[in-house]
């Protein structure tokens, strides 16, 4: 069992390098590049909530696509695995509240990216997918402790700017909203925290770095 | 052509799966319990509170009781229960200013509308205070006797709506961690929940006033301006003249007409011990005027009295328990000028609660379900089948 075990992961192993072993740089410029792998670190603030939570945020971005011919602008189909660990606090004093929203997400969508200079191009990202936000308030000094977990539709939205470093490499930098559109209008955590649920506002806004490899 | 063996083997190995198997979760055991339990909500709530600081360490005599209006937040998911539900009500000390939190943890489990405060398994209640200079909590109770009751309850599509109504002691054991001894402090509250809509609403299908006082209740920690309700939870009745009540034990904290400062607070300036607690009208159902028939509504507890009133279709009714499908002789007084004339002791003749057995409503079925189950059983039949085509 074992050994058929090693004998298809070799194989894999091997279709995945052949290509590269093949082909020299060069060819592979002039073939093009259809796969990217994108991770994205950076703080986000969590306005959908009311007592402001914010904190770092990251995402993993895979994507397939290309350009029509004669056509500048290349179009991805995208798949966006997010996290956030959102922190925030409401009230003072004695009413102080402390909450910690963990927030998770997935989405598919489309990019667009446009070249704007050389190596500088322009990124549309929308996609629609689903959040999961776990939290927890701590109340009145450690007197009280709640947890709750809530999951909604998700619709992002991302612009941002890119580099092309390399022929495999850009770094880039972007602004995010994701969207929860039916999170429960009554969020319970933070009732119960004191921050009353009107105060929540749409969106969660994210500013990101973005490191991209081309494949 | 086989032979017996591997046919004995079949049927020995099937009986163990069926046995694993059920003894897995595939057989397992399920119960229909009504919406009252199955339903997940949450929502804002005001709760009429009396609170009786009866016993505090070192006083001679239990400070006066005072009457407290608070918004609540109710919601079942952060109950301790697996079927539970959460009220928690935060308000200020008049006077001190300190924080007093008031958390009650029902546990629905058997479709049970009534819960006794000794009886932890289905009721945790807990009373804090917290020091507002230092943050200290120095007062911590936990529920030891009384008894709740679920009023009212209405539950429509996406929304619900109840009242719960009884009263609770809460002690705190002290600093020697050990109960009935000298450093106890107790204190009991005479509460009513009720829901933002309340039930008779959800159950109307269509905003109808609550059939408590239309005191705005403001959102903690700041409290109602509009003094012009004053709702009583001895008596049931409501005074409009703020300050003034018609029995004249009680008077707000201040009467400058332009509303009740210091919070939703009233002190009762009479002796304490001169109420009759027995006498508190924990039966007083007042409100069970209500629309029936509103074919959203679906209640489990009895089709035909939804809000606790049978065929009830008084909408005259604030405060009283008319019925218009029980003669007015019942006892049911439209105005509610106090509880002895009005729904008092036993209720309202057909306007009790009618809950039916919790039985009713778990009828213990077997069914299969459970991947946990499923998964040996497909690995069990698949052996079998393995087995079988070997020799064969």
């Amino acid at each position: 069992m074992r050994k058929q075990l090693w004998t298809v992961l070799i194989l894999l192993a091997a279709l995945v390098a052949a290509p590269a072993g093949q082909a020299s740089a060069k060819q592979a410029a002039k073939r093009g590049s259809i796969f990217i792998v994108e991770g994205h670190a950076g703080y986000t603030l969590g306005s959908v909530f009311a007592e402001d939570p914010a904190g770092f945020g990251a995402r993993l971005t895979l994507g397939v696509g290309g350009k029509f011919k004669g056509w500048p602008t290349r179009f991805y189909g995208i798949v966006n695995f997010s996290t956030a660990a959102l922190t925030g606090t409401y009230g003072a004093g004695i009413d102080r509240a402390e909450t910690e929203r963990s927030w998770f997400g997935w989405s598919v969508g489309l990019r667009m990216l446009s070249p704007i200079a050389r190596n500088l191009r322009f990124l549309t990202d929308l996609s629609i997918g689903q959040a999961k936000v776990d939290s927890e308030a701590t109340i009145l000094a450690g007197s009280e402790r709640y947890r709750t977990e809530d999951d909604g539709l998700l619709v992002e939205i991302g612009v941002g700017l890119q580099y092309r470093l390399t022929f495999n490499f850009s770094l880039g930098a972007r602004i995010d909203v994701a969207i929860p559109t039916n999170l429960d209008s009554f969020d319970l955590l933070g009732e119960l925290a004191g921050a009353p649920s009107g105060d929540g506002g749409l969106m969660n806004p994210s500013f990101l770095i973005t490191a991209t490899l081309h494949l | 052509m086989l032979s017996r063996r591997p046919v004995a083997q079949r049927l020995l190995i099937g009986a163990f799966a069926i046995a694993t198997c059920t003894a897995l979760g595939v057989r397992s055991r399920s119960t229909h319990a009504s919406p009252w339990v199955k339903s997940e909500f949450k929502g804002p709530a005001r709760a009429a509170l009396t609170i009786h600081d009866s016993v505090r360490p070192g006083a001679e005599s239990p400070a006066l009781p005072y009457d407290v209006y608070a918004s609540t937040v109710y919601g079942t998911e952060v109950s301790k229960f697996g079927h539970g539900l959460f009220l928690k009500t935060t308000f200020d000390v008049p006077n001190t200013e300190d924080r007093a939190v008031l958390i009650v943890d029902l546990n629905r489990t058997g479709s049970r509308t009534t819960w006794d405060g000794d009886d932890g398994a289905y009721l945790k209640g807990r009373y804090y205070l917290v020091a507002q200079r230092t943050g200290q909590v120095y007062f911590d109770a936990n529920a030891t006797s009384g008894e709740l009751k679920l009023e009212k309850i209405a539950i429509a599509e996406g929304s619900i709506g109840f009242r719960i109504r009884g009263f609770l002691e809460l002690t705190d054991i002290g600093d020697d961690r050990i109960i009935d001894t000298q450093d106890d402090g107790v204190t009991e509250i005479e509460l009513v929940f009720e829901t933002i809509p309340p039930p008779e609403a959800v159950a109307a299908g269509a905003p109808q006033p609550s059939p408590l006082p239309s005191v705005d209740y403001c959102e903690w920690p700041d409290c109602y301006e509009d003094p012009g309700y004053y709702y009583d939870p001895y008596d049931a009745y409501y005074d409009p003249s703020c300050g003034h009540t018609s029995v004249g034990y009680s008077y707000y904290d201040y009467d400058d007409g332009t509303g009740c400062d210091g919070g939703d607070t009233v002190i009762e300036d009479d002796d304490p011990s001169s109420y009759d607690d027995g006498s508190w009208d924990t039966d007083s159902s007042d409100g069970c005027s209500s629309d029936s028939g509103d074919s959203s509504y679906y209640d489990d507890y009895d089709d035909s009295s939804y809000d606790g009133c049978d065929g009830g279709s008084s909408s005259s009714s604030s405060s009283g328990c008319s019925d218009s499908s029980s003669s007015s002789s019942s006892g049911c007084s439209d105005s509610g000028s106090s509880s002895s004339s009005g729904c008092g002791g036993s209720g309202c003749e057909g306007d009790t609660f009618d809950q039916a057995p919790p039985e009713s409503y778990e009828a213990n079925t077997l069914k299969l379900e459970g991947l946990i189950g499923w998964g040996p059983m497909l690995l069990l039949f698949g052996l079998v089948l393995a087995i079988h085509r070997r020799r064969d």
